[in-house]
């Protein structure tokens, strides 16, 4: 090998995936439970909110899809973020629609 | 918070599961001898909501950060009533039929005062707090979600419709404000 050349690892098309609840499910295919955004680091959660807006207008349009992404809390290892916190590849999101358990 | 979970932990059991809830072994459960009062809430799934025949439910559950979610409140509950009480919490998960019941909350304390209020402390928290979902059925085909509370903090909705019940069984109840 040619000691000028140098490894160089390189991300194509990084993507970080969301893991869908409740509604949100009905954007999907019966068995599906996730989809895959372009990520571009860093990406703080209102952005992330945005993008799914896109993604999931673009997957099955609904007057509704705003509204519900807003209502909903995106959270990252069973912990609620804020829209101002900042996720990465390696964050391990759902988006969780208003609750309504019991 | 971690710690203080860790202290409690025999005395908390929660679970979401798919299999039919074993009312019988939850009654069962021997209560601390120092206890005198047991407490039991079931919800059931209810075949009426806003109007709409449901003939059932599929509830949608976030596993792992709901386990977190029941002990905590429960947390917050014995550390407000009785620190000594036992709770136990078992919630279902997947397609439940009219009258299968969907949660069981069980609480076992000195006195019957505090079972009540942690009870029922439990059970409206879990409603607003805990990463559940229900998707009913209805006789004409139909499907809906249900709307709910929002968890996120800048965005404090209730989608409470103006009357009516869940079909779970449970109450529209106000939300104080601020």
């Amino acid at each position: 090998m040619n000691p000028n050349n140098k490894e160089i690892n390189i991300q194509i098309d990084p993507k970080i995936q969301i893991r869908l609840f409740g509604a949100f499910r009905g954007y999907l295919m019966a068995k599906e439970n996730f989809i895959e955004l372009p990520l571009s680091n860093p990406m703080s959660v209102a952005q992330v909110k945005e993008l799914l807006i896109q993604h999931l207008d673009n997957l099955k349009p609904n007057e509704n899809t705003k509204n519900l992404v807003l209502d909903s809390a995106i959270a990252c290892d069973d912990q609620i973020l804020q829209d101002s916190d900042f996720v990465n590849l390696k964050s391990r999101l759902s988006i969780l629609p208003p609750v309504c358990g019991g | 918070m971690e710690s203080i979970v860790s202290e409690f932990n025999h005395q908390i059991s929660v679970n979401v599961t798919n299999d039919v809830i074993d009312l019988q072994s939850v009654i069962m459960k021997n209560p601390a001898c120092t206890h005198g009062a047991g407490n039991i809430f079931i919800g059931y799934v209810r075949d009426l909501n806003l109007g709409k025949k449901v003939v059932g439910i599929e509830y949608d559950c976030y596993e792992s950060m709901c386990l977190k979610v029941f002990k905590e409140i429960t947390l917050e509950a014995l550390v407000k009533w009785d620190k000594n009480a036992l709770v136990t919490i078992i919630h279902r998960q997947g397609f439940l039929n009219v009258s299968e019941v969907s949660v069981v909350i069980m609480v076992t304390s000195k006195h019957r005062d505090e079972s009540y209020k942690i009870s029922r402390y439990i059970i409206e928290e879990i409603k607003t707090r805990a990463p559940i979902w229900k998707k009913e059925f209805y006789t004409d085909g139909e499907t809906d979600w249900v709307k709910g509370h929002a968890l996120c903090q800048h965005r404090k909705v209730d989608h409470h419709e103006s009357d009516g019940h869940f079909a779970c069984g449970g109450t529209i109840h106000s939300h104080a404000k601020g």
